[in-house]
């Protein structure tokens, strides 16, 4: 819920209070009497609806507010009233009221210099809590920080706990909602309003800083106080659930060592994200968009100033870079490329996440993890690298769109910007992910790397028109380690091949992919993956079985997606010249066991000793001979091929329909193959 | 409608009546550490005798959400010492100050509550609490009135089990020498 509805709730409350009683009051004064004492209810509603509101009490009274100022507490009214206590206070809250729906700050003067009235007449409760109430609004006008914080301290110790204990008695008498409890049954409200002034009018009013101390105020609120009492005030009206929200942020992974002040700014930046989205998702980039991803920005860029930790940096850079990638994302979807400037880098957020990663042996408490442990800790490392992969990947995809787009040679600009994008999220992969560093390293990182690998080898090869030979060598050994990363995309393999080509080294292919082959066919993780029935486990044992074929091998590096069929042609073909030259190789014999005279084995040594070794039959039976050790080979050859062929191919052909893993990890960080990769990528290396 | 507007006088029968429920304020003791900044003539209810009942029961609820606030006050005294704000760290310090000696003082000053079996847990608690809080404060000679406070109020109970520092349990005989040793560790 906004905080605009929970105003609206919340006044919608305050008429259930007020409307009968007052509404049907004779005079107009006293009308607006009770309308002033009950203020506390109904303070801190959203200008609109408060303006709203007075303009329907000033309808039910006969006299609108600024008359019944003007009449009760100016010139000779104000004379004849002294110094009234409950007048006195009333003015005040009457020209609280006018500033708090108009916004001009003379009234919120006007209101002080009434409420100053008291300052010898604050041992009354109520008097207390207009009495800071007013001067910590004045403060927030001001743009007094120290003053705001201090008013509202003060309003804390003077006012809500000497009140918290006669609630809790006349509550437990049932005697709360009496109309003799006085102003201790205003408790309550008193905490909402606390809440909403500290939470949500002070960042309206650009009181961003220094708000720290009132964390504990913030804590306290949310600890049993707003929203625990939904028979005076509506769960759905109250503020609990915001204030829940901003408590789990101080208390958690995104704060910044409990800062108020940080936490406040990242949740308006949060606000801001989402309207940013909303418009996004609504308008594509319009100016409103845009401007809203500037303002987004611009808050987030507020709250990294706030941050006086690396715990709040990480959270900032978390989040903006989620910002980064929906932009580069929005830019390559929609076809347009306005020009957005973003005063983040991934580089920062690089350097945030190295000084994260420096404390993995020990020290992270001083980073700001003080309070919230370890695995805090690390899943604010995970989230961020997870963020900074995304903006990577979705910031090189969309250079190597604008490479697709481009007719001259931008398009090598924009290709080996892209390149330089991968490469340097692999160089952040290299670094951590060993031994000592991986516990920072997510699962999802692995494929990651595959991507950007690939990536990298797509940038140079498909995308880039003229690639440098170094280039082109660099792109091969990158589709080789994206191979290695992931062995389980297959239209990998053929574009290894196609790299090879392009300088003329595919036959160096098998050499390069087989020890790949090999490891996976070995692998005590993928073996225990199988064995276990992990998710994935059938594809997998499929295309496991596949790599421990040599020729399925070379048909994934050589054969065309689509060639399937043609395969199983070549099969057939082979199988009919088999059959052909098994047919060949018995017409032969006969012919020669019909020279022979013999059915049975031919005995050419007879014929020789005959005399006749030169004599016309004896050369055509050695011709038959020959021939029929020729057509023997060719049937061997054959037969072989065949046997290797029909082997092979249903393997390939399975492995060619099972799962498409490249996908489906893609589009899920927690999809559990992931772990997979990670398992493998380190036995590789162990 | 839940209630109507009332005149002043329905207001001043209201706090009537929490007087005459012996709940209004009263005057305490802690004036002399309170700083100029929040000082305020007014200290919570100091009881004085024995309870029983729903006094009792509300005596507790009321040592329990002071346990429960202190508890808030630690935790973001820390925090702004771990982030070297020392404008706001005063800030607060000053507010604790008052707090400690206008409210928690006097709801501690009474004998009784530390050997009452129902509420000497938790009056323990919040003198350690306390205590805990004038370390992060760096209140040296205070934490040590608290320890001879807590020997005094507590002695023969050293196997009680209390919560020090915020957040774990332990004896009360190793919460105090947990407290003496850390004492200067504030």
């Amino acid at each position: 819920m906004n905080t605009r509805s929970l105003s609206r709730l919340v006044l919608a409350g305050a008429l259930a209070l007020l409307a009968p009683g007052a509404a049907r009051a004779a005079d107009p004064a006293s009308s607006w009497d009770g309308y002033l004492d009950y203020a506390y209810v109904y303070a801190s509603a959203e200008p609109d609806a408060l303006r709203a509101r007075l303009k329907q009490y000033g309808q039910e009274a006969g006299l609108s507010l600024a008359q019944h100022i003007a009449r009760q507490y100016e010139g000779a009214a104000k004379e004849l009233a002294g110094d009234d206590e409950s007048a006195i206070r009333r003015e005040a809250i009457a020209r609280l009221l006018i500033y708090l729906e108009s916004g001009e700050p003379q009234a919120l003067d006007a209101s002080v210099q009434a409420v100053r009235g008291l300052e010898d007449r604050l041992g009354r409760h109520e008097n207390r809590y207009w009495y800071h109430a007013i001067h910590a609004h004045r403060a927030l006008e001001k743009g007094h920080r120290h003053d705001f914080v201090t008013e509202v301290l003060k309003l804390w110790l003077r006012v809500v706990v000497p009140l918290e204990t006669p609630y809790e008695t006349l509550h437990t008498l049932s005697l709360s909602d009496s109309p003799n409890s006085g102003f201790v049954s205003a408790l309550p409200y008193i905490y909402e309003n606390l809440a909403r002034m500290i939470l949500i009018r002070s960042q309206r009013m650009g009181v961003d800083r220094d708000l720290d101390p009132l964390g504990a105020v913030v804590r306290m609120l949310a600890d049993h106080r707003v929203g625990a009492h939904p028979d005076v005030i509506p769960p759905e009206a109250s503020a609990r659930d915001y204030l829940a929200r901003i408590v789990e942020r101080l208390d958690g992974s995104e704060s910044d060592s409990g800062s108020l002040t940080f936490t406040l700014a990242l949740f308006e930046a949060g606000k801001e994200h989402d309207r940013a989205r909303g418009l996004l998702a609504s308008e594509g980039l319009s100016e409103r968009t845009l401007d809203a991803i500037r303002a987004t920005s611009g808050a987030y860029e507020t709250a990294l100033n706030r941050a006086g930790t690396v715990q709040g940096q990480a959270a900032v850079y978390t989040r903006v870079l989620r910002e980064v990638g929906e932009v580069y994302a929005a830019k390559q979807r929609l076809g347009v490329d306005p020009d957005i400037e973003i005063p983040f880098t991934l580089e920062g957020a690089i350097e945030t996440f190295e000084k994260l990663a420096d404390r993995l042996g020990g020290g992270h408490e001083e980073l700001g993890y003080r309070t919230t442990g370890r695995q805090a800790y690390l899943d604010a490392m995970h989230r961020l690298w997870e963020e900074i992969q995304e903006a990577s990947l979705n910031s090189a995809d969309y250079y190597l769109s604008r490479a697709a787009d481009a007719k001259t040679s931008l398009g090598d600009e924009h290709a080996r910007n892209a390149g330089r994008i991968y490469t340097r999220y692999l160089a952040l992969f290299t670094r951590h992910a060993t031994p000592g560093g991986k516990e920072a390293v997510p699962d999802s990182a692995y494929f990651a790397a595959y991507e950007s690998a690939k990536g990298f080898g797509d940038a140079m090869l498909a995308y880039a028109k003229t690639p440098t030979p170094e280039e082109i060598d660099l792109a091969t050994r990158r589709y080789r380690s994206a191979i290695a990363l992931f062995p389980f995309d297959r239209s990998l393999w053929r574009d290894l091949t196609a790299a090879l080509a392009r300088h003329g080294r595919e036959s160096e292919y098998l050499e390069l992919v087989r020890p790949i082959a090999e490891w996976v066919v070995r692998s005590r993780s993928i073996h225990t993956w199988i064995e276990n029935q992990e998710p994935g486990a059938d594809a997998i044992a499929t295309l496991r079985q596949a790599l421990s074929d040599s020729m399925v091998l070379m048909h994934m590096g050589f054969a065309e997606a689509s060639g399937i069929g043609r395969l199983e042609q070549d099969l057939s073909s082979l199988q009919a010249r088999r059959a052909e030259a098994a047919q060949r190789l018995d017409a032969l014999a006969a012919r020669r066991d019909a020279l022979a005279g013999s059915p049975a084995a031919p005995d050419p040594e007879a014929l020789a000793a005959a005399g006749d070794a030169g004599s016309e039959a004896t050369l055509e039976y050695q011709e038959l001979t020959r021939e029929i050790a020729v057509a023997q080979a060719l049937l061997d050859q054959l037969a072989k091929q065949e046997k290797a062929r029909s082997q092979s191919l249903p393997v390939y052909k399975a492995s060619f329909e099972s799962r498409d893993f490249a996908d489906e990890l893609r589009g899920r960080r927690d999809h559990p193959l992931h772990t997979l990769l990670r398992r493998m990528y380190h036995e590789n290396r162990s | 409608m839940r209630r109507s507007p009332i005149p002043p006088r329905g207001r001043l029968a209201g706090l009537a009546l929490l007087a005459a429920l012996g709940l209004a304020c009263a005057g305490g003791s802690g004036f002399e550490s309170v700083p100029e900044e929040f000082a305020w003539e007014e200290t919570a209810a100091e009881h004085t005798s024995p309870l029983s009942g729903e006094n009792l029961a509300q005596a507790r609820l009321e040592m329990q959400r002071a346990q429960r606030d202190l508890r808030h006050y630690s935790h973001t005294l820390r925090d702004l010492r771990s982030r070297a704000d020392h404008g706001s760290y005063n800030l607060f310090s000053s507010y604790l100050a008052a707090y400690l000696g206008l409210q928690l003082d006097p709801m501690l000053a009474g004998d009784w509550q530390s050997r009452h079996p129902e509420l000497m847990a938790l009056d323990a608690n919040l003198r350690f609490a306390k205590a805990q809080i004038l370390v992060e404060m760096r209140d040296t000679g205070r934490v040590q009135d608290v320890i001879e406070e807590i020997e005094l109020r507590f002695t023969g109970r050293e196997n009680m089990l209390v919560e020090f520092p915020i957040g774990s349990q332990r004896s009360l005989g190793d919460a105090l020498k947990a407290l003496r040793d850390g004492k200067w560790k504030g």
